[in-house]
Formats: C-alpha cells, structure tokens, sequence
C-alpha cells in the first residue's frame, strides 16, 4: 500500500497483509510527531506529484535492496504530538536486506518528496525548513 | 478563447500555479491565470508572486531571480530556477513553486 | 540517464542513494584547488563515484618528496606537471567521467573564472591567502566549499554554505603563520575522505552537512572533535554590511 492520506494505519495490520512465502524480516519506520514544544502539526502534499515519487521509491528499493514488500503511507493533514506522520513498511528475505531497504527509502523520501510540515506552537508557526537548502533550486 | 488579429491568430493560455506552505500562505494556490503566449515561466510567476510583496521576497531576490532555494515544476517534471527564463508556458500547464521539501 | 555500465560500476553505493542520487553526481562539476596531499584523494574518491566533471588546479611539478602522500602521482610521474598527472590517472580510474586540468596558480584576479560554473569547490591547498580567496569566490558564486587542513597527524575540515553557515573567515579571521608542515600521507587521506564525503552528501542530499561544525582530526589519539561555530554577521567576507553593500 502507498498512500498520502489523513487517516491512520493500523501497522499490525499491514505488516500481517504483507507476509508471503519468502519473508524473513519485516522493518518498520515509524515516524511521529515530536514533542518539540509543539501543540500539533500540520502537513501539505503536492499530492500527485509526491504519490507518484513514493510509488518510484519503492519499486527502486524493491529492486536494488531485493524487497519482497514495501508499503508506505505518509499522512497529511493536522496531526497531534505523538500521531504517525509517516510508516514505512519493508518485508524481506533477510534483516540485513530489510534494514537497507527501509533506510533507503526514509533518506529518498527526505531528499525529495513534495511534502511540507508546519509546526504549530502557542504564539504562531513555523514551516519546518527543509535539510538541504541551499540550492535546492537546481537539478 | 481565440482572438484574430490581422493575419494570425493571438492564443491566451490557461495556465495554473500551484504554491505550497509558505509560499502559498502568501500568494494562495491553485491560481488560474490567462497568460500571453510566449510568456516564460519566470516571468508568469513574478507577475503573481508582485500581488503581494512579502510573497515576492520569499521567491525572488532583489533581481528578480527565483531565489536559489525556490524549487520548480511543470507539469510534475523539475525544472531548474537558472533555466525559468527560457522555459516558455504551454496552455493547459501546471507549475508548481515550493521551498525545500520537509516530508517524513 | 544511468547507462547498463554504469548501473553496474556504481550499484553499490545506488543502494544508498538510488538512481536519482547518482545522476546527481553525474551531473555535477566540483572543482578541486589542488593537486597534492588532500587533492589526491579527495579527486581520486569524487572520481571513482562518478562526479560527471572534475576540475583540477595545481601549479607545481611533481618532486621525490610529493611522493609519501600525493597518491596521484609515483616515481615515473617526477618532473612533470601535477595536472598532467593527475589527468592520467583520473581517466584511468573512471573512464566514463570528465577530467579537465588547469596549471596556473590561483589567485583573487583568476579564481572566479578558473572555477567558473562548478557546483562545489574543495579546498585542497596549502596556504590560507589562497583559501581565503576561495572562499571570497565560493561566497560570490553561492556555492559551498569543502575545507580541509593537515599537519603532522592532525587535520580539520568543516563545510561552507556561504550565509547559511560560517565561512572560512568567521571560522579563522586571521591567517595563521605560513610554513612548511610536516605530514603524513594517511592524515592527509583521512581528512581528503571527510571532504569527498561532504561532496557527495551535499550532492545526493543525505546526511548532515560538517556546516557550523569544525572537525578536528587527532590521529595521533586517533580521536575526532567537534568545535562549534557560528557565522560572524560583521564577517569581513561573508557579514551583513558586506551583503548589504553586494546589493547595492
């Protein structure tokens, strides 16, 4: 399952979805709102274009970490501290292909993804800036 | 909307802007503009983005170039900010103008 | 676009950073001020990860006592130009990348235009004027500089986004004394790999930059230190007045 959406997932549910014949390990990546003095969070998509790009990563990943399942679902929406903002789900063979796997596409989807965080405190905002400014303009 | 003009024809095209977080707290999204053709892409962006001028600043710099972190695209496809000003607008495009990505 | 050879030369560090991230390299230019004890390694690494463009400065010779650390360059090498060298042996190791070399000596009125379009520049040098020129042009053309130092069996390296982080004047506003450094080729390697490694981060956009960070390499310890910096906004190269008169 890629997904960009407001819901929830249940993660036991989709790791139980994915076995197959073959699976060895699964690697989860779940991230969520921190409690940085934040009262809640609000996330944005270029929803096309980002659910594309997931879609992308996780055949990449598949193909060169040899994955046997991938399933991403990256929420939007007003999020709470403590809520899923984004679960990677990665099934393999073995740990090792799992762990790279995953890794893989956290970094990809940092680096590229269309999706803005905005965290919201007492007195106002702030957009989360993203890690690599500086010249993000160009290709 | 087809207009004649003497011997050719003058096309106005439609064109949507989208912007995202900061950017579309100032200037709004999903903005459909007619834009005269030949109009390229930094120019159709400036013409929006002078509406209001907090949201000019955060795009452009003090020569009215995309700011270096300003992150472009058209019709899903990235393009590069040095070459908005050779990147001419078709009718029916989708361009979209964003900070650097913060997902995850 | 990824060609079948190279999918196949550099699959292992595409399970790192994909296809997208190694098309970003190909397409880059870094250029590299120097050819000697870090330039060494450092273009050696940028090559083989197939940075689509190398530009390497030098203005020396290859002498006997270049030999215990400039892994350029070897025995038959003596006697001829370091670029020259430096030249064979990159289009040796990677074939399918860009090498172009430029024998001339870097100063303030030939530095912009020896590093021309480059996306990055790395700090290879051996003299602080020459650095603080470097970074003047890094600050100029808004793109960032990959420092590095040796002596002995320490080093430092630190990575400048010009007015995002500290430049190389906030970081040491006054040169330190010119003089010949003893140095042993493997700092020297050390500190060549965290630069190549900054290069390649900031390219592939992963990972946390060595930005406001000074990394201190103590190999005698071998232990590694961090010294905070901060940007000088009265910096003379990269400060606020400067901008501001930029702007004007």
């Amino acid at each position: 399952m890629i997904a960009i959406q407001k819901e929830d997932v249940d993660v036991g549910k989709l790791i139980d979805a994915a076995k197959q014949l073959g699976t060895g390990a699964f690697v989860i990546f779940d991230g969520i709102v921190r409690d940085d003095d934040i009262v809640e969070m609000e996330l944005e998509a270029y929803h096309d274009v980002a659910l594309k790009e997931l879609k992308r990563i996780a055949e990449e990943a598949k193909k060169i970490h040899n994955l046997l399942s991938v399933d991403i679902i990256h929420r939007i929406g007003r999020l709470a501290v403590g809520e899923n903002i984004l679960i990677i789900v990665v099934g393999a063979g073995h740990r090792a292909e799992a762990f790279d796997g995953c890794r893989f596409i956290i970094e990809a989807i940092k680096a590229g993804v269309p999706i803005w965080k905005k965290e919201l405190r007492k007195n106002g905002g702030r957009w989360v800036p993203g890690e690599h400014q500086h010249g993000a303009g160009k290709i | 909307m087809r207009r004649y003009n003497h011997c050719h024809e003058e096309k106005v095209m439609k064109v949507k802007v989208r912007f995202f977080a900061r950017f579309k707290e100032l200037l709004g999204t999903d903005i459909v503009v007619d834009a005269a053709t030949g109009i390229a892409l930094n120019g159709l962006i400036r013409d929006i983005a002078a509406k209001n001028s907090e949201g000019y600043d955060e795009i452009f710099d003090e020569n009215g170039t995309f700011k270096d972190f300003v992150i472009l695209m058209r019709n899903g496809k990235r393009i590069d900010s040095t070459d908005a000003p050779q990147t001419k607008i078709e009718d029916g495009d989708e361009i979209a103008v964003f900070p650097p990505v913060a997902g995850g | 676009m990824i060609s079948k050879r190279e999918r196949e030369r550099y699959k292992r560090q595409m399970a790192l950073f994909g296809e997208e991230g190694q098309e970003r390299l190909k397409r880059s230019h870094i250029a590299i001020a120097g050819a000697g004890g870090l330039g060494s390694p450092v273009a050696i690494y940028l090559a083989v990860a197939g940075i689509g463009t190398l530009t390497i400065v030098d203005n020396d010779m290859v002498e006997v006592s270049n030999l215990n650390r400039q892994i350029l360059h070897s025995d038959r090498d003596i006697g001829k130009r370091k670029t020259a060298s430096a030249e064979g042996k990159l289009r040796d190791l990677n074939p399918d990348i860009s090498v172009r070399v430029i024998d001339t000596t870097i100063d303030a009125t030939n530095a912009a235009s020896l590093i021309g379009s480059a996306d990055g520049i790395v700090d290879a040098l051996d003299n602080f004027p020459t650095r603080y020129v470097l970074n003047d042009v890094a600050i100029m053309k808004n793109v960032p500089l990959f420092h590095g130092a040796v002596r002995g069996f320490y080093g430092q390296a630190s990575t400048i986004i010009p007015y995002t982080s500290a430049c190389l004047r906030c970081i040491f506003p006054k040169a330190p004394p010119k003089e010949t450094v003893p140095v042993v080729g493997a700092t020297a390697g050390f500190i060549g790999m965290v630069q190549a490694t900054e290069v390649i981060k900031f390219l592939t956009n992963r990972g946390e930059l060595l930005t406001n960070r000074l990394l201190i390499w103590d190999g005698m310890q071998a232990r590694a230190e961090e010294i905070a910096i901060k940007r000088n906004p009265r910096c003379e190269s990269c400060g606020d007045t400067t901008t501001a008169m930029r702007k004007k």
